[in-house]
């Protein structure tokens, strides 16, 4: 059975291509356009990963983290930060609520499904 | 900046006016009705009086001008265009507006794109993977030994199949040999079948001179005589049946001679239909490897092109994405375009309540500018530095 990964971007082509890279590898894929509505993805599905954008309108990624973090379905659910900043201040900012890992767009999607492998869930 | 402003002609104009003016009224009074004054008079006061009007308000321009000189040094006038705040707070607006559009018109464009390049993506891997089950797995390294080993299977089957007929010609070989010893027997048959002839001539004539000799004898050899008589005739019947073995042997042997000639020949043929059919299963083997080839050929030809277009797309995704960088960068230059449009509507609802406009703290509004960037490129613009290049190979931090 295929594993769900969640993708976390107010931007429609960063969906697009990062569910893209991700369907091609055999995944299944949920998106969510900000932190907000990902919350709202987070019912009892087994989500194995989480890929998150960090600047987003309505709830910012770090903040999205925090929230998913206390819930007990999803405090183990690794989470890939992915986004345009590169400033070490907002790494430890994601590293802090929970983020397994910090990749800076663009990504080579070689290289994000390798992230991918070593982090999801069994 | 000119010296002499619009004030300053009007100013001069009521001088000029004024003195002119006074120069009319004088004339007017000297060629009043009663005066002492005569016309000439009263006219050259006119005159005076414009000419001393002119005079004046040339000396008024002047001296303002260089009042207002002095004033600038000493107190240079606060920058800034005059009409600039409203034209900001209709244009800026506008400009957010084109920006947007612009920026969803691209969004929208790159995620039909994407999902154009999606698309082909899937489409290219479910033909390759088509292709590799249809040729029975050609596309890896293994593939083509795949096929060759089943060239060679088949080779091996028709290898068998031409050493049963080898063998079945050299039974029929063998055959052929007893046959010819069975030949080589009936020669020996005949030469028997002689010898019971010669054996019955000779026996026919012991017979016969015994028959002589019981006539010699005369009554008392009559006995012997029939009996001679009788020996005789066994004779000429052993004779006769020779005779017929020797028919009946060269018969058989005439036969069996025929029979070798004919299985010679069909060994013969036997012997070229093997050398026929070797040439044959060998050039067919010869076709079909020369097509397996070209099929692997073809088929990592294939394969490379496919891996060639694959990589592509893997790298048009990644292009894709500047379209998120992009998008940040406008949004946020939007932003602040927004927040001088809500500043200067503040400033000007302040100044329609006679409030005094504080003035803009240009450092304040840079440094907050600066807190909102993103990515290097937005800093380094701030900055006025090169350009940094987005950096090519993915940048992933684990914790």
């Amino acid at each position: 059975m295929a594993k769900t990964i969640l993708i976390v971007d107010d931007s429609a082509s960063i969906r697009q291509v990062v569910g893209l890279t991700l369907k091609g590898a055999g995944y299944d894929v949920v998106d969510a356009v900000d932190g907000r509505d990902a919350l709202g993805k987070l019912d009892g599905r087994k989500l194995h990963l989480v890929i998150s954008d960090v600047n987003m309108p309505n709830m910012d990624g770090i903040s999205f983290v925090r929230e998913m973090k206390v819930r007990p379905a999803y405090k183990f659910t690794p989470v890939i930060m992915l986004t345009t900043e590169a400033g070490e201040a907002k790494k430890r900012d994601g590293q802090m609520a929970g983020a397994k890992a910090w990749v800076v767009k663009p990504f080579q999607p070689a290289q994000m499904l390798d992230a991918v492998s070593k982090l999801i869930m069994p | 900046m000119s010296t002499v402003t619009t004030n300053d002609h009007r100013i001069a104009g009521l001088a000029w006016a004024l003195c002119a003016g006074l120069g009319l009224l004088g004339a007017a009074a000297a060629a009043f009705p009663g005066a002492a004054a005569s016309p000439l008079w009263a006219g050259g006061v006119g005159v005076a009086g414009v000419l001393a009007g002119g005079f004046l308000a040339a000396m008024v321009r002047t001296a303002l001008a260089a009042a207002r000189r002095e004033a600038e040094a000493a107190c240079p006038p606060p920058p800034g265009v005059a009409g600039l705040d409203a034209l900001c707070g209709q244009v800026l607006p506008i400009w957010n507006r084109q920006i947007e559009t612009a920026r969803s018109q691209t969004e929208t464009s790159l995620v039909d794109l994407a999902a154009c390049f999606g698309d082909i993506h899937q489409r290219l891997d479910a033909a390759l993977g088509l292709y590799r089950s249809s040729t029975g797995r050609l596309s890896d390294s293994g593939g083509e030994d795949d096929v060759m080993a089943m060239l060679e299977q088949g080779q091996n089957d028709l290898s068998a199949m031409l050493s049963s007929l080898r063998a079945g010609i050299r039974a029929k070989q063998a055959m052929l040999e007893r046959i010819r010893e069975v030949a080589g027997f009936s020669d020996e048959l005949k030469a028997m079948a002689d010898s019971v002839s010669a054996l019955a001539n000779q026996t026919n004539l012991v017979a016969l001179n015994a028959a002589i000799e019981a006539a010699w004898v005369g009554e008392s050899g009559r006995g012997f005589a029939v009996i001679a008589d009788e020996v005789r005739k066994l004779s000429i019947l052993s004779g006769d049946t020779g005779k017929q073995i020797t028919a009946r042997v060269d018969g058989v042997t005439h036969a069996i001679y025929d029979a070798v000639r004919i299985a010679e020949q069909y060994a013969d043929q036997d012997a070229r239909a093997m050398r026929d059919s070797e040439r044959l299963i060998e050039g067919v083997l010869n076709v079909f490897r020369g097509a397996v080839g070209h099929l692997t050929e073809a088929a990592t030809r294939f394969q490379h092109e496919g891996r060639a277009v694959q990589e592509t797309v893997s790298g048009v995704i990644v292009s894709l994405q500047f379209q998120d960088r992009v998008s940040q960068i406008l949004r946020q230059t939007m932003d602040d375009m927004a927040r001088l449009e809500n500043l200067l509507d503040e400033r000007s609802e302040g100044g329609a309540r006679g409030e005094a406009a504080a003035p803009i703290d240009v450092a304040a509004w840079l440094d907050e500018l600066s807190r909102t960037y993103t990515t290097l490129e937005q800093l380094d613009n701030h900055l006025g530095t090169q350009s940094s290049a987005p950096a090519k190979a993915t940048e992933i931090t684990f914790f």
